[in-house]
């Protein structure tokens, strides 16, 4: 029957379609292994004088480095065998904590996911919404949330972390200025200045980018047939504003949640919150390279994936851009 | 009004005439005032150490915390430093690190950019997708890896930031430079035997102009955090030395000791360079929109 | 009879920089049940402008004036459910770009069937049907297929009967073409155009047809109107149009087209250039690049008079009528 063989060809665009994407990602994924591999022969001097540099090492833990880091060996063989270290889950040895890297880091990575999270949300549920209201009506309202909006992302996150210890930790004393927490309550509660202080340019910025779409939208010559064809104001601004202001907006509100990944790094600093990002500046400090590179592949490669997910999500969004979906 | 209205109704010289039709109009009055702003704080970046008298170096551990005082308006931080003195010396630093970041990151994605649009073809596809593939590395993860491998510093944090922001600058110029290729001018210059070199330096980019001067207002901008996140992690500029983003971060202790002066006021001189920045990044964007 | 739609006197003015602007200054026209007027124009008469009007969607901080009547109401204070019903049953438009005037995200169907479905409460298997009937119409093949594509993979041509499907989807009494078939290569143009006219004398809607192409509006239209810096300056049947114009500007308007039959020595242009209404001085519009101006022209205020076979504006239209289109001689200037 026709209509199954469009079915079927349809489908197998759409497998086509991912199948590409991921391919990409792959292939993004292995060029930032190798330019972070490959990081660590830029550095002046040898490989090895580098690793050890300011430090005295015994001959066992020479012997120990040269052979993590295959030292010997051609420099394409010496990326294979990190590389498939990875992949295999093993991250080398950390260089001061004499332990495998992975064991560091595993408990680091939920403080630093539990963060990236909850400014997350509160991009997408403050974020958005302003952007909504602001959008849909023009007035005073909409100056005002955006003229705040403009100011606010003005201030970059650790200084809103400074100034967000100040007020509300040290003088209102409401919130605890240091730590993780326990349980996830206590968690929960030891993230608001710190989720709030990462989201807060954002927050802006998406609240900006929302109202500009949706302005965009409204004044689009298709709203304006809807509107000579008479339609409630309520259904035009549901199907015809909103819908496809949306589109935009979800693609920049994925990228804005991946640049927190870089932003997490200054928080968790400021508010000791022992994740990914502050062992990365202790490790820097501490001239651990090994630490270095595996939490750089980690944000770098947590990065790229969210952008490819928010690439994927706009094309399915858009029927404009071609996936093979079901359309006759 | 025609131009030669114009000419006729003011003494004004006809290149700054030109230059206000052209930029004038639309800058507004927020566009005016954030340059005021910016004009204000690079005279203090570069003059003001020359004028202020106090010592910005000078522990007095008497004064830590010291409220404002004749001769210290600002009051002293933690080490009896004072407080002024070290803002607008820290005005060098935190203003002028960005400026060499918008430079070398404006020139390398521009000759990457403008030869890949020009040339087009098989070398253009290749330019786009190393493009695309160094944006999964965020400039400040970048710099933190050229902080490692180098010594922590200014420079090195700069250099590395210019290049984490070479692929955004270069995507600006590239699509603008594309558009702007693809219009018919171009095709008659062309014929008339222009070479590519001059049809792309003497028509293209000063057509571009307006997004060029957006792109670079708003890199500076992002570079403007970006350093001073780094300095105030210890990454960057390294303290005692006066930088905004240095002196957030030694200021926590008094933070927490109830005397957040210090981190308050270097915080406020960041905002307010970021907002006069961003105010005319907008105003400039809006422009070079209209204009297109 | 009285007029379906009665346009008197109307004036608009849009914010520009703060500043009102008028763009129409005086639009005086009507169009019968089931007749098709055509409003001819160049760019800045506000032909388009007075088309928006009637159908009720002027640019934000418009302010009107004079009176459009549609069926005896006027349509100018219209407000929520009697708005929305005169742009259901009363007015329909098409507009120029379908592709900038359909939403690319919602397939053809939605678009089709929502007025329907919304505003006229029916379901979705009868306004499906009933879009399919109207594809089938409007000469596109396979309408089923075509419900369920996005705009973007219709041409231009395609979308363009769409459009006008569904401007009569819901049935309406007159219809607004804004320059329908201008986006179109010259061939679509000649179809659309014959499927709108067929469609419209077989349902009795009316038309009113914007176009800057005045051999299309005599064509189609049973009476044409001219208008020129936001105001009409003349309005006839358009069987007498070519051979009698009632006003120096349409009279240049026609010498204008070269006749394809014979060979001309020059192209007869009007010197100037078209204006726009708040651009007019005062008097006639047109003075300034009329050659039969007198000084006369120049001074008051100008009303659109009844004559017999039509309206103008043209205060010497009793004694230059007749000699509107006899040649001139040397100037290459109608």
């Amino acid at each position: 029957m026709a209509a199954n063989y469009d079915g079927s060809v349809a489908a197998m665009t759409i497998v086509r379609f991912l199948v590409g994407r991921l391919i990409a990602l792959v292939i993004t994924l292995l060029i930032a292994s190798f330019l972070i591999y490959g990081a660590l022969f830029i550095a002046p001097g040898t490989p090895l004088s580098f690793l050890t540099r300011g430090r005295t090492v015994s001959p066992e833990d020479l012997a120990a480095i040269k052979a993590q880091y295959h030292l010997d060996e051609p420099f394409i063989a010496q990326y294979g065998h990190w590389l498939g270290g990875i992949l295999h889950g093993d991250f080398g040895s950390s260089i001061v904590g004499k332990a495998p890297v992975i064991s560091l880091i595993s408990g680091r990575t939920l403080n630093t996911v539990a963060l990236v999270l909850c400014a997350s949300a509160l991009i997408l549920a403050v974020g958005l919404v302003v952007g909504v209201v602001a959008g849909l009506k023009p007035g005073w309202v909409d100056s005002s949330l955006m003229l705040t909006a403009t100011a606010a992302m003005a201030i970059p996150a650790f200084v809103a972390a400074i100034a967000l210890i100040a007020v509300f930790a040290v003088n209102l004393k409401w919130f605890p200025v240091f730590g993780a927490g326990e349980g996830l309550t206590d968690r929960l509660y030891h993230l608001v200045l710190p989720s709030v202080a990462l989201a807060l340019a954002s927050v802006a910025y998406v609240a900006r980018l929302t109202r500009a779409s949706i302005r965009s939208e409204a004044d689009s010559d298709h709203v304006q047939t809807a509107i000579s064809r008479g339609l409630p104001s309520r259904v035009i601004t549901q199907r015809h504003i909103l819908r496809n202001a949306m589109i935009p907006i979800v693609t920049v509100a994925g990228l804005t949640i991946g640049g927190l990944i870089a932003g997490a790094v200054v928080i968790e600093q400021v508010f000791q919150l022992n994740g990914l990002g502050s062992y990365l500046v202790q490790a820097v400090g501490q001239k651990d390279f090994p630490v270095v590179q595996a939490i750089c592949l980690l944000l770098v490669a947590a990065f790229i994936v969210l952008n490819t997910l928010v690439d994927i999500a706009y094309s399915f969004l858009d029927p404009r851009v071609n996936v093979g979906r079901q359309n006759g | 009004m025609s131009i030669l209205e114009v000419q006729s109704a003011s003494p004004e010289p006809v290149i700054l005439q030109r230059a206000r039709r052209r930029w004038g109009g639309s800058l507004g009055m927020t566009g005016w005032i954030a340059v005021a702003v910016l004009a204000l704080l690079a005279l203090v970046a570069i003059v003001g150490p020359m004028l202020v008298q106090t010592d910005p170096d000078s522990i007095s551990l008497f004064d830590s915390f010291g409220p404002p005082a004749p001769g210290h308006p600002l009051g002293f931080d933690g080490q009896g430093r004072d407080l002024f003195a070290r803002l607008v010396f820290g005005a060098r630093s935190s203003l002028i690190g960005p400026v060499l970041v918008v430079i070398i990151s404006m020139t390398l994605g521009g000759i990457i950019a403008v030869s890949a649009a020009w040339i087009g073809g098989t070398y253009d596809s290749i330019v786009a997708r190393v493009i695309d593939a160094l944006f999964a590395f965020p400039g400040l993860l970048l710099a933190i890896v050229a902080v490692a491998l180098f010594e922590p510093g200014l420079l090195a944090a700069s250099i590395a930031l210019s290049i984490g922001y070479t692929p955004y600058v270069a995507r600006i110029i590239r699509s603008a430079v594309l558009r702007e290729r693809s219009l018919p001018y171009v095709s008659a210059l062309t014929v008339q035997g222009l070479s590519g070199t001059t049809i792309a330096l003497r028509h293209l980019l000063p057509n571009c102009s307006g997004i060029l001067v957006a792109a670079a207002t708003l890199s500076y901008g992002y570079a403007l955090i970006d350093l001073a996140a780094l300095s105030f992690i210890g990454l960057g500029v390294q303290a005692p030395q006066s930088d905004w983003g240095v002196m957030v971060a030694s200021g926590i202790p008094g933070i927490l000791a109830g005397f957040p002066q210090e981190s308050l006021y270097a915080g406020l001189c960041i905002v307010i360079a970021v907002g006069a920045v961003n105010l005319l990044g907008d105003r400039i964007t809006a422009i070079a929109e209209a204009r297109r | 009879m009285s007029a379906l739609l009665e346009i008197e006197g109307l004036t608009v003015s849009l914010p520009v920089d703060r500043l009102p602007r008028v763009v129409l200054s005086d639009v005086t026209v009507s169009i019968a049940e089931g007749e098709a007027v055509g409003l001819v124009g160049e760019s800045g008469s506000g032909k388009s402008m007075t088309a928006r009007a009637v159908g009720r969607i002027l640019p934000r901080g418009a302010i009107t004036g004079g009176r459009v009547d549609f069926d005896g109401v006027d349509v100018l204070g219209l407000e929520g459910g009697d708005l929305r019903r005169y742009r259901t049953e009363g007015v329909a438009m098409v507009f120029q770009d379908p592709r900038a005037h359909t939403n690319p995200v919602r397939r053809v169907g939605d678009f089709l069937t929502e007025s329907m479905r919304t505003n006229l409460g029916m379901t979705s298997a009868v306004s499906t049907a009933r879009a399919i009937e109207l594809l089938e119409s409007v000469g596109i093949d396979d309408p089923p297929r075509r419900m369920r594509q996005y705009p973007h993979q219709l041409s231009g041509g395609m979308l363009q009967r769409v459009m006008i499907a569904s401007a009569l989807a819901v049935r309406p009494r007159l219809i607004l073409a804004d320059e329908p078939t201008t986006a179109l290569d010259v061939t679509t143009q000649a179809e659309v155009m014959a499927i709108l006219d067929d469609l419209r004398r077989e349902h009795g809607v009316a038309l009113l047809l914007i176009t800057h192409d005045l051999e299309l509006a005599s064509a189609v239209c049973d009476r044409t109107a001219v208008m020129y810096a936001g105001a009409v300056l003349q309005e006839q049947p358009s069987a007498t149009l070519h051979d009698d114009p009632l006003h120096p500007y349409t009279a240049a308007l026609v010498r204008a087209r070269p006749e394809i039959s014979s060979t001309s020595e020059r192209l007869l242009a009007i010197p100037g250039r078209p204006l726009s209404a708040f651009e007019a001085p005062q008097g006639c519009a047109f003075a300034p690049r009329c050659s039969h101006a007198v000084d006369a022209c120049a001074s008051g205020s100008l009303a659109l008079l009844d004559v017999p076979g039509g309206r103008s504006r043209c205060h010497r239209i009793d004694e230059v009528r007749g000699t509107l289109l006899a040649p001139i001689d040397g100037g290459g200037h109608v």
